[in-house]
């Protein structure tokens, strides 16, 4: 079983199974390119630390299906059911959370991008607006006026 | 390793081992998604999710900026918060200053309003809405003219339903505004409400393929019209003037396109057995829903249900009405199935007033159910089977307008 390099962004090498690595579309089209490869392949949008998590993932599901060419119909939309393993998988801070989706939207790893951007939609879900800020630690950028007009404008929604 | 929220420590640290890392991920006070990840998020919560959908909105200019156009693509309106909507999408009657969030609406579904909205606002919704508006319930309460001119400017129009309108719609002019929504799919008839004064023939919309058939319909415009190439789908229901004969005559002239079709009550000049030959009639069909008030069991004998007969989708409904319960029963399916005749039949659902889940029908309908499963399988497919139902289409109608004075 052959096995390839992976340099993170902070120059870590870490050496994994080719076809682990291989569930990311990124990699394997590079390989695919390239043919064999010696030196340890580049990733310079990922971090040692988040790097080893989306391997992680990788090994445990290399034996999953390849996705659906164009799955994107009704399967992808039901936002609770994450498997339990994946759930597990997703119980990290809010940053990691994020740097796994960056990572897997980068490296083209369409099931756990699913997975990580379901795991935000469920922790969205029912929430108000500043718990919501509070979770994800995002700065609220209206001005008191912007948010004023948009109480207004979406007042529709709030009571029914 | 870092101490959230206790911003002094953060820029007192080395920048130079977080720059190795990730440019935005320590220093500033949160790494942000950018928009197109936010786009898959959103993808994930439900649409009927509105109170989430608005709680995003208010998060922060880049989740507002996402989250909108799925917070109006599908908007729940209700009695109480459709004056709130329509002041949102069409500020203004007189003055038109165009509103940044009609053209991001795709269905408004106006099922749940009665007396709250008024023809002129209904109108001003559908102008507003008018480029981007794919399907469109109209309301129980008054329409009028002046919407039904608005539904004609909607030319994204997919689905239009009519049903629920009570108020009278001259089926001239109905198909005057109509026929030239080039994408127009789906399309109900107002049922209580039209009037039909017997001028031959209408155009119809181009790409028709869904037609429910209901009102005040008379024979004629069942004997003049010619149903559209297109149509492959046709329900009709509560038409109280329309006979056993002219249905037959429009049946007769589409059998070759038709491939799913509804008789459902209230037809009350149909006689008892009015459609056993309706799969001899319409030899393509794979769904049919028919209500047993117009069938007898003879609907499965030899002569009426034909070998090899695409029929995959049974479905029989009941108006409940006294004498109808008996009619057919669990058995005289199964012999039409198990004869090969019906043999591409899958799915047998019966409405519950058939009475199937009572005592002596309750084994023949378990011995139906195997049977088809076993059909099923011997061709490696899953899904089959029987299934009981409440007639929830006619309670639930008949229940609601009972309200109405």
């Amino acid at each position: 079983m052959s096995e390839i390099k992976l340099l993170s962004s902070d120059q870590a090498t870490i050496t994994v199974e080719k076809s682990v690595a291989e569930r990311s579309i990124l990699i394997k089209n590079m390989l695919e390119d390239v043919g064999e490869v010696t030196e340890a392949i580049p990733i310079p949008n990922v971090n040692e630390n988040v790097l080893k998590k989306v391997i992680e993932w990788c090994e445990h599901h290399k034996g999953d299906p390849p996705a659906q060419a164009d799955d994107d119909s009704d399967s992808r939309k039901k936002s609770s059911d994450i498997d339990e393993w994946d759930q597990k998988f997703m119980q990290v801070d809010q940053e990691m959370l994020f740097e796994i989706i960056l990572a897997a939207n980068y490296l083209d790893i369409k099931p756990l991008l699913d997975v990580g951007c379901k795991t935000v939609a469920n922790m969205i879900k029912g929430k108000s607006p500043e718990e919501i800020r509070k979770t994800f630690n995002i700065q609220n950028d209206f001005t008191p006026d912007e948010e004023e007009q948009i109480r207004r404008e979406n007042e529709w929604a709030e009571d029914r | 390793m870092r101490i959230s929220g206790v911003g002094i420590l953060d820029s007192q640290e080395d920048p130079s081992i977080l720059d190795a890392t990730h440019q935005t991920s320590t220093k500033s006070p949160s790494l942000s998604l950018p928009s197109e990840l936010i786009y898959l998020v959103l993808d994930f919560l439900s649409p009927q999710d509105q109170k989430t959908l608005a709680a995003v909105c208010k998060i922060n200019r880049q989740w507002y900026f996402a989250a909108t156009p799925y917070l109006y693509r599908h908007p729940q309106i209700t009695s109480v918060n459709y004056t709130k909507f329509v002041a949102t999408i069409a500020p203004s009657s007189t003055h038109v200053k165009p509103s940044r969030f009609a053209g991001l609406v795709k269905r408004i579904d106006l099922s749940r309003i009665v007396h709250d909205s008024t023809p002129s606002s209904i109108a001003r919704l559908l102008r507003r809405t008018q480029g981007s508006l794919e399907e469109f319930v109209a309301p129980q309460a008054t329409f009028g003219y002046i919407a039904l001119v608005a539904v004609g400017n909607c030319k994204q129009l997919r689905l239009l339903n009519l049903s629920l309108v009570s108020q009278s719609i001259a089926l001239e002019t109905l198909f005057q505004h109509i026929q030239d929504l080039p994408h127009l799919v789906t399309l109900y008839f107002p049922r209580s409400s039209t009037v039909d004064r017997c001028k031959s023939t209408f155009n119809w919309p181009p790409r028709l393929k869904r037609f429910s058939l209901a009102g005040r319909i008379g024979d004629s415009f069942l004997i003049n019209t010619c149903l559209p190439p297109t149509l492959h789908e046709l329900q009709i229901a509560h038409c109280p003037f329309v006979k056993d004969t002219s249905i037959k005559y429009l049946l007769n002239k589409a059998s070759h396109q038709l491939t799913v079709l509804s008789i459902n009550y209230h037809i009350p000049c149909l006689g008892f057995n009015a459609f056993d030959k309706v799969l001899i009639i319409c030899p393509h069909l794979e769904k049919l829903t028919i209500a047993v008030d117009y069938v007898s069991a003879h609907l499965f004998d030899e002569e009426n249900s034909p070998s090899g007969h695409p029929l995959r989708w049974l479905n029989l409904e009941s108006s409940g009405n006294p004498g109808v319960e008996k009619k057919i029963t669990p058995d005289d399916v199964f012999i039409a199935v198990a004869e090969e005749r019906l043999s591409e039949l899958r799915v047998v659902r019966a409405s519950k007033r058939l009475g199937w889940e009572q005592e002596n029908s309750k084994s023949m309908m378990m011995d139906l159910n195997e049977l088809l499963e076993t059909r099923a399988e011997e061709k490696g497919e899953t899904g089959a089977g029987v299934w009981n139902f409440e007639s929830e289409y006619s309670c639930k109608s008949e229940a609601f307008r009972g309200f109405l004075k």
